[in-house]
Parts: C-alpha cells; sequence; structure tokens
C-alpha cells in the first residue's frame, strides 16, 4: 500500500466513515444508547484505525470485528494485534468473494461492511475496479438472502490511470446518466463508482438513507483516493 | 591384543534422543515452552512481542520486532541445536543483559504442534525467510533422522520497510492435550482462578522478561535499569504485566552482596494469604527472566513452622554472579557456597517477617478492640494504616462482631485511655500520641493522623469517646476512677456534686470477676440514683423493679 494512502487513513476514518457508522449506528440501533455493538466486516490493513476508532466511539468491540487482508504477512500480524478478533486471509477478497462466495457466508450478516480496496496493495490491471464493485455486489446479494434489515457500506478505491468500463460489470446497471465507454475522466469515475454501487444496493431492495463521501488527491502522483459511504435500509 | 601406549582420539556420540529427551523434560509446562520462544525475541532486541491464541483453528502465532533473522543465522544459528550463545556481559544498545540459550529454545514449542512456521525478515535487509518445519517429526517418529533432517524454506520480498525487523513463528495444529487444557474453564478454589488460558496468562507474565504493572512504580523504579528499553508483551490484543499480589506492600528491599553474587530484593506482603497460592514465596529472576517457581528457600525443610509464611511473597532479581551457575533446565541454580550464603540469608529473613506479621496481628487485634465502634470509621482506618500502626482487616483477624461486643463488656476504662495507651506501644520514638482537649468538629474523625504521621491526636471530647448512662430521663456522664472500696459506703460508684457525673471505682473486685462490666455498672448507678432521692415505699419497689428489667433486657 502506498504510504501518502497510510497518511490519509486518518482523514478517511475520522471524516466519513465515522460520521457515516454513527449515523447507521443511529438507525439501525437506535434503542442501543451506550454501545451498538455492531458487527463489523472490514478490508484492512496493520494500521486497523478504523477498528481502533470504532471501538472508541462505541459503535463495535474487538471480538465484533472480522478483517480481511489480501497478506498472509499482514494477516499474522494483524491477528497478533487484534487479537480477539477473526482474520481472514483467503487471497484478495474481491477474488474470493466472485469466486468463492459460498465460503465466505459464515461471516455475514454484518452491520457495517468496509470494503477498503485501498488497503489490500491495488493492482493496476485493467478492470481492477469493476471487479471491486462486482465483489460488493455478490456481499450486498448475500445480505439481501439473509434477510438484513439495513447496514453501513464503506467503499474505498485507488483511482488511477486505468479507465473503467461498465462492459465489465457482472450486474445490470441501472443510471439516469449516460457514460462514456471506457470511462476516463476522474469526475466520471466518481459519478460511474457512487452509481453502480447504488444500483447493487437498489437491485437487492435496498434505499440509500444517507451517504457521503470523499476524494483525496495523492501526493506526487495523479491518483486520487475516493471513498463512499451509504446507510442502506430494506425499501419494503 | 596391541597394547602399545599411543594416544588415540575417540568421538564423543551425541544420540539423538538425548535432544528429544533434554527438549522433552525441559519444557514439560507449554507456557514455558512459549516464554523460551519469548526470552529469544528478547535477546534479539524486541520490543514488543504479541501472541494470539487462535485456539478454533488450533494454532498460536508469535510475532516480535525483534532484528530477526538473515539466511545464514537461521541456518547456522536457529536451526543448529545446541548453538550456544553466551549470556553478554554488557549491555547491548537497548540497554538489556542478553539471557543466552543453551541452543536449544528452538526445541521448546515443538512438542505441541505438529508444524511451526516461522516467517523472519532481518533488519536492514528487504527480503523475509519463511521455513516449515515438521514438529510432529522430532517427538511421533522414533526414527526419525535428526542429523540428515531437512528444512524447507523461501525467500521473497518482505512488505516491511527495510529498516525494520520482524519474527512471526506459528504453531500449527496444536495438540489435543494444550487444546483441551487451554480451553479447560474450571474454578479451582486457592490456585490460579478460572481457566487454563489464564494460567497460561499468569505464567506468560510471571516468567517474561516484562515490566511490573504502572501503578506499581515502587517496584518499576527499584529493580528497572533507567537505560534498559522494556519488552511489551501482548496476549490477545490486551497487554500483559508481571504479577503482582493485589494490595502486596513492600515490607524491605535491599541491593546485597553474597561472594560472588549481586542482587536486589523485595519482600512483600498483602497481609492476607498470597493469591494465587503459585505467588508464594519468592521469585528468583536472572536478567529479568524467573528462574524456576517462586520459593521458599527451603525453610519449612529445615524444621521451622512459619504459620505466615503463606502470607509473603517477593522478588529477588540476580544482578550478577549466578551467570554460569545456572542449570540446563532454567529452573535453578548449582548449589554453591555463595547460593548457600544466599538461601540462609532469605530463610532468616522470611522467619523475620512470620514473626513480625504474628506480632502485627497481635496488636492490630488489640487496637480494633480499644477502637470499638470506631473501628468502623474508614477515614481513622486508613489514616492509622498510612502511619503503618494498622495492617490488617478486621475480617483477617476473625475479629466477628461477637468478639468486640464482648471485649466491650468487659470495659471499665476511659476509651481515650485504653486508646492512647495501645496506640503509644505501637508507635516508634519519633512518633507522638497526644490527647486533645476542648470543643471538637462533630463532622472530622476522633482520631487523626498528621500528615507526616509524626503525630496522632486522639480527640477526647469527641462524642465518640464520652460514654453516657441513661436511668430514669436523665443521662449521666460516665468516668473511672480508683479508690478503696473498704474506706467508703460507695464502694463501686459515686456521683459528681452536680449530679450528672458517675465515676466508677475500676479497681473494685465486680469488675475483676466474669459478669458483665456494663450489668455491674447499670445496677450500682440504678441503686445510688433511687436511693439518693426521698420516695415512697411502692415507688421505690417500682423503681428497682425498672431498674433490673432494664438492666437485663440490655
Amino acid at each position: 500500500m502506498p504510504s501518502q494512502i497510510d497518511d490519509l487513513k486518518t482523514s478517511l476514518v475520522n471524516d466519513l466513515w465515522l460520521p457515516i457508522a454513527k449515523k447507521g449506528g443511529d438507525q439501525l440501533y437506535p434503542r442501543l444508547k451506550k454501545h451498538k455493538k455492531m458487527k463489523l466486516f472490514t478490508l484492512t490493513d496493520m494500521n486497523y484505525q478504523e477498528v481502533r476508532v470504532f471501538e472508541d466511539n462505541k459503535l463495535t468491540r474487538r471480538e465484533d470485528v472480522v478483517a480481511w487482508n489480501h497478506s498472509h504477512q499482514q494477516a499474522y500480524r494483524l491477528e497478533t494485534e487484534l487479537g480477539r478478533s477473526k482474520v481472514f486471509c483467503e487471497g484478495r477478497f474481491d477474488d474470493a468473494v466472485i469466486d468463492e462466495s459460498e465460503a465466505l457466508s459464515d461471516f455475514f450478516p454484518c452491520d457495517i461492511l468496509n470494503l477498503d480496496y485501498s488497503s489490500q496493495k491495488p493492482t493496476s490491471h485493467s478492470g481492477r475496479i469493476e471487479r471491486e464493485i462486482n465483489g460488493e455486489c455478490v456481499i450486498v446479494n448475500l445480505l439481501n438472502d439473509l434477510q438484513t434489515k439495513g447496514f453501513v457500506l464503506l467503499y474505498t478505491t485507488l483511482l488511477d490511470q486505468i479507465d473503467l468500463s461498465s462492459n465489465n460489470l457482472s450486474f445490470s446497471f441501472n443510471s439516469s446518466r449516460t457514460f462514456p465507454n471506457p470511462v476516463d475522466a476522474i469526475d466520471d469515475k466518481v459519478e460511474f463508482i457512487r452509481s453502480a454501487l447504488i444500483s447493487t444496493l437498489k437491485n437487492n431492495y435496498y434505499c440509500v438513507n444517507e451517504s457521503d463521501e470523499l476524494l483525496i488527491h495523492l501526493n506526487r502522483t495523479n491518483n486520487k483516493i475516493f471513498s463512499i459511504g451509504f446507510v442502506a435500509s430494506r425499501s419494503h | 591384543m596391541d597394547i602399545t601406549q599411543t594416544t588415540r582420539k575417540a568421538p564423543i556420540i551425541v544420540e539423538k534422543e538425548v535432544v528429544k529427551h533434554l527438549s522433552l523434560g525441559l519444557y514439560r509446562n507449554f507456557a514455558l515452552a512459549i516464554k523460551e520462544v519469548i526470552s529469544n525475541a528478547y535477546d534479539a532486541g524486541a520490543t514488543e512481542v504479541k501472541l494470539k491464541l487462535d485456539l478454533e483453528n488450533g494454532r498460536i502465532i508469535l510475532r516480535d520486532n525483534g532484528n530477526g533473522m538473515n539466511e545464514s543465522q537461521f541456518k547456522n544459528e536457529y536451526l543448529h541445536i545446541g548453538y550456544f550463545k553466551e549470556p553478554s556481559k554488557e549491555l547491548d544498545e537497548l540497554g538489556r543483559m542478553r539471557i543466552g540459550t543453551f541452543g536449544i529454545g528452538f526445541l521448546a514449542p515443538l512438542p505441541y504442534c505438529k508444524t511451526l512456521k516461522i516467517i523472519t525478515k532481518s533488519r536492514g535487509q528487504q527480503n523475509a525467510l519463511e521455513g516449515e518445519i515438521e514438529a510432529e517429526n522430532f517427538f511421533t517418529k522414533g526414527n526419525w533422522d535428526i542429523e540428515n533432517a531437512e528444512v524447507e524454506y523461501r525467500i521473497y520480498e518482505s512488505d516491511l520497510p527495510s529498516e525494520e525487523g520482524e519474527t512471526i513463528i506459528i504453531l500449527e495444529n496444536i495438540k489435543g492435550q494444550i487444546y483441551d487444557e487451554l480451553s479447560r474453564d474450571t474454578r479451582v478454589r486457592r490456585t490460579i482462578e478460572g481457566s487454563g488460558y489464564e494460567k497460561f496468562k499468569w505464567t506468560l507474565a510471571q516468567y517474561c522478561p516484562i515490566e511490573f504493572p504502572p501503578d506499581r512504580q515502587d517496584l518499576r523504579n527499584f529493580f528497572g535499569v533507567k537505560s534498559c528499553v522494556p519488552m511489551k508483551l501482548w496476549l490477545d490484543g490486551i497487554e500483559l504485566y508481571r504479577n503482582v499480589p493485589e494490595e502486596a506492600q513492600i515490607l524491605e528491599k535491599e541491593t546485597k552482596e553474597f561472594g560472588e553474587i549481586e542482587l536486589k530484593y523485595v519482600i512483600m506482603t498483602p497481609f492476607a494469604p498470597v493469591q494465587p497460592e503459585e505467588m508464594r514465596g519468592f521469585q528468583l529472576r536472572l536478567r529479568d527472566v524467573a528462574i524456576g517457581f517462586p520459593r521458599d528457600f527451603d525453610v519449612t525443610k529445615l524444621g521451622r513452622v512459619l504459620g505466615r509464611l503463606n502470607m509473603l511473597c517477593g522478588e529477588v532479581h540476580i544482578l550478577k554472579g549466578l551467570d554460569n551457575a545456572l542449570l540446563v533446565n532454567r529452573d535453578s541454580f548449582n548449589f554453591t557456597e555463595d547460593v548457600a550464603e544466599m538461601y540462609d540469608f532469605f530463610r532468616n529473613r522470611i522467619t523475620y517477617w512470620n514473626a513480625r506479621l504474628y506480632d502485627w496481628a497481635e496488636s492490630d487485634k488489640e487496637l480494633y478492640l480499644a477502637l470499638g465502634e470506631l473501628r468502623e470509621d474508614k477515614r481513622i482506618l486508613t489514616d492509622l494504616n498510612k502511619a503503618d500502626l494498622l495492617h490488617f482487616s478486621k475480617e483477617r483477624l476473625r475479629l466477628s462482631e461477637g468478639t468486640l461486643r464482648k471485649s466491650k463488656s468487659k470495659t471499665v476504662e476511659n476509651r481515650v485511655d485504653r486508646i492512647v495507651t495501645v496506640l503509644s506501644k505501637k508507635v516508634d520514638d519519633s512518633t507522638k500520641v497526644v490527647r486533645k482537649k476542648g470543643r471538637v468538629n462533630l463532622e472530622a474523625p476522633a482520631i487523626s493522623v498528621a500528615e507526616d504521621s509524626k503525630t496522632i491526636a486522639v480527640y477526647e471530647e469527641h462524642p465518640a469517646f464520652v460514654e453516657i448512662f441513661e436511668f430514669d430521663g436523665k443521662n449521666y456522664r460516665v468516668m473511672y476512677d480508683e479508690w478503696n472500696s473498704l474506706e467508703t459506703p460507695f464502694s463501686i460508684c459515686r456521683l459528681t456534686k452536680d449530679r450528672k457525673t458517675a465515676i466508677f471505682n475500676k479497681s473494685h473486685p465486680l469488675f475483676k470477676g466474669k459478669l458483665n462490666d456494663n450489668i455491674v455498672k447499670r445496677l450500682s448507678l440504678g441503686i445510688l440514683v433511687i436511693l439518693s432521692e426521698i420516695r415512697d415505699n411502692e415507688a421505690l419497689i417500682k423503681d428497682f423493679n425498672k431498674l433490673i428489667e432494664d438492666t437485663f433486657a440490655e
């Protein structure tokens, strides 16, 4: 993971993920005042800042955290750092979830789904972001199958020079806007991702109650980190 | 037969079974085997060691941020059974004295798992090395050939910065008995409470070179080496500190020398039996690592009966002089002359403190009885405790309400006198016990200890000390004096001229016997009051009956 992303994680956690997670906690568990005790599934790295911040803000407990990391070295480190949490390392999450979604069903349902792909050493392969979104779609399908009433979805990715294409998405993509193919401008990429994620939610009968996003420029590169958060609940 | 006197050479042969016996014998306790791995991390300059027990998946992961190993060290030192690393004679860059090994630390965890995986990255290098050892072969396949055994490993680029070092050890497929032990959750009285997991945690905290808890700055300051960077240890995300019994107070701390041996020691007691039982006795440490279990230096084997031994615990840190006397099992030392002298010294200290605890218990009991109801005033107890005048709780001394009541029934002494007498016996020459006269703040405690603990004030006029007898609607203040009971008709009790104070003759034989003093006082005062007033016979009888009824009703 580029070191600049490390530096930006604090901003992501405090400015976007925490406020959205708090809103989600209030909406999903309005009666729990002192501790929301939400189950967190997170793609994370050695710093696991979000786990600590969510813990400090009484949104989750260490034993309710399931962490995923693509690298077995990092996973071992996370195991010893997180203690009572569960840590998984079955390769890259998007690969695992698309290829063997059934094997992952044990980790769900969850209340906060933090798909921080920027923490998983993003590759520069074409179609990476679409694959990440396809992975997210599999999990949202699973949450729907499990009759999950609502959840917080946090999605974070590295926007580099690679173009996006709706052809690479595995689901029907309904958007009020027509995108160029391929999608190459940064604003279009952001809009594309936002629309695609909302589509996956709508396709699974979830409506978006709250949403917010951040776009952070990485120093010395043209790359950006894009992060978006939703509070989703069943629409019927 | 050729018996010519020529010099010959014969090889010393080490059978692999010896290695097996050594390792199995050395590390009978799983937690102690893990301690060996942690000690290696300490020697490797680790400042953090994190441990995860993943029983669900039958594995244990240890990670440290020490120097790690390069390929050469892995091959030539780590996998070299019997590779001796001498204990260091000087402090390293972290201010530590290296513990040193007999080169079999690597074997320690092998009996407990089927596979040991190691990932290590040497500080200053970019590559990591990952190897896997089929531990099962060592201990289950009798004919396994150690000499020709091979360990597969691979080298790849690490994701850590070059300047960082790391070693991750994963024990996979841990043996069933370890799983069962760590999962056991039965509460055993007076031993390490809770579970096998708690025992494992306790053992690590007892034996590893880690710090005393943050709330024991006294111990940290006394034993700590200022220049030493401590090692921190986490188990399942929770930081462990060295075990110290709750409420343990330091009785004695010193630096001593016995011949070549130099050591620092602390003797402590919680003024109650040390819990858990495993902590009773004195923990010897060499280079901050525990040597064997806490011991009593065989004091009881010498025929001494020490009833308070279970209340004593302590730490003995060997600073120098025993490095070469450590036995290979790391449980004890060779019994040299210096070691014998050290043992003898501690046996004497234990005997001394055992006697002191007995004395303190007796004098504390006496003070509690003198305090009467004031024993419930926590402000007074805290003050007396701080001033080192009260050590044990009344519950610990088995002072039940019945005992206290019985004691009160035999009181024909001004309570202030009694408290002052008891306190005066307890204090040393530098402390004064003073009686304060005059009006007092009713909210303030009846006894106070000055901040420097040099003056203890007892407020005579405090309501807690004023004894009142109520009779026929009137209150009589009670005081005590002594006079010859044969020289006056008022042999037991007399009233002052203003008839407000009753003075009892505490030297009267009735107060020396088994009778309840309060009954004697009430009857004698009652008779005196009744007869000193002019009454008709009927009223007199009525008053006597009432006196008897009231007295015995009480």
